[in-house]
């Protein structure tokens, strides 16, 4: 077992880990924004971790590289979908919930509109 | 070398919760909510495929696993386009 493995095994833990944390957030958040965002930064991370240490272990140049091509493609659909679900859902009449402190993009949208 | 269990244990460990992630698809009270289940499963997919080319030794799944990227992403776009403006269309 040398330095390579144990960093992969280490990339890996800490990859299902935030996949876990993701799936957590998704089942027991209370409205949309907030399931997105658990599961946008946690699914995002734990794949270009879980990707990169796969990269890493596998030592090759063709599929390092196509890894690496994978872990930024995720890294900007990701954030790019998950503002687009956001605007979509706003628009589409979800309302946050009750406990939410402040609504800046409606109270932004109202003073446009007035 | 790593033994190829630790690739199995993470593929199993991923489809779990992947099908937890199905329950709020199936059971989420608007579309967006089923919208972003079906985008973190299609993520967890994604790193399946790969895991898949470790575990049977091809590379053919990583080239595989850049188009599902792909795919989920146009889905995404167009889905929550659908949702903003009720048509598909630009």
């Amino acid at each position: 077992m040398n330095l390579i493995d144990i960093v992969t095994l280490a990339l890996l833990g800490n990859g299902i880990f935030f996949f876990f944390v993701g799936t957590v957030g998704l089942l027991r958040l209370p409205d949309v924004f907030t399931r997105m965002h658990a599961t946008t930064k946690c699914d995002t991370l734990g794949a270009a971790s879980i990707l990169a240490g796969l990269a890493l272990y596998s030592a090759d140049f063709f599929t390092g590289g196509k890894m690496v091509l994978i872990i930024v493609l995720a890294v900007i659909a990701n954030s790019t979908s998950a503002h687009a679900i956001a605007r979509s859902a706003y628009l589409s009449g979800e309302k946050p919930y009750e406990g939410t402190l402040e609504d800046a993009y409606g109270r932004d949208k109202n003073d446009l509109d007035t | 070398m790593l033994p190829e269990i630790v690739f199995i244990t993470v593929g199993i460990v991923l489809a779990i919760t992947s099908f937890f992630c199905l329950y709020r698809a199936v059971k989420g009270p608007s579309a967006p909510d089923r919208v972003v289940a079906v985008n973190v499963i299609g993520t967890k997919t994604l790193v399946i495929l790969v895991l898949f080319a470790f575990i049977y030794g091809r590379t053919l799944y990583i080239d595989v696993a850049i188009v599902y990227a792909l795919i989920n992403f146009i889905l995404t776009l167009t889905i929550s386009r659908y949702l903003e403006k009720g048509v598909v269309a630009i």
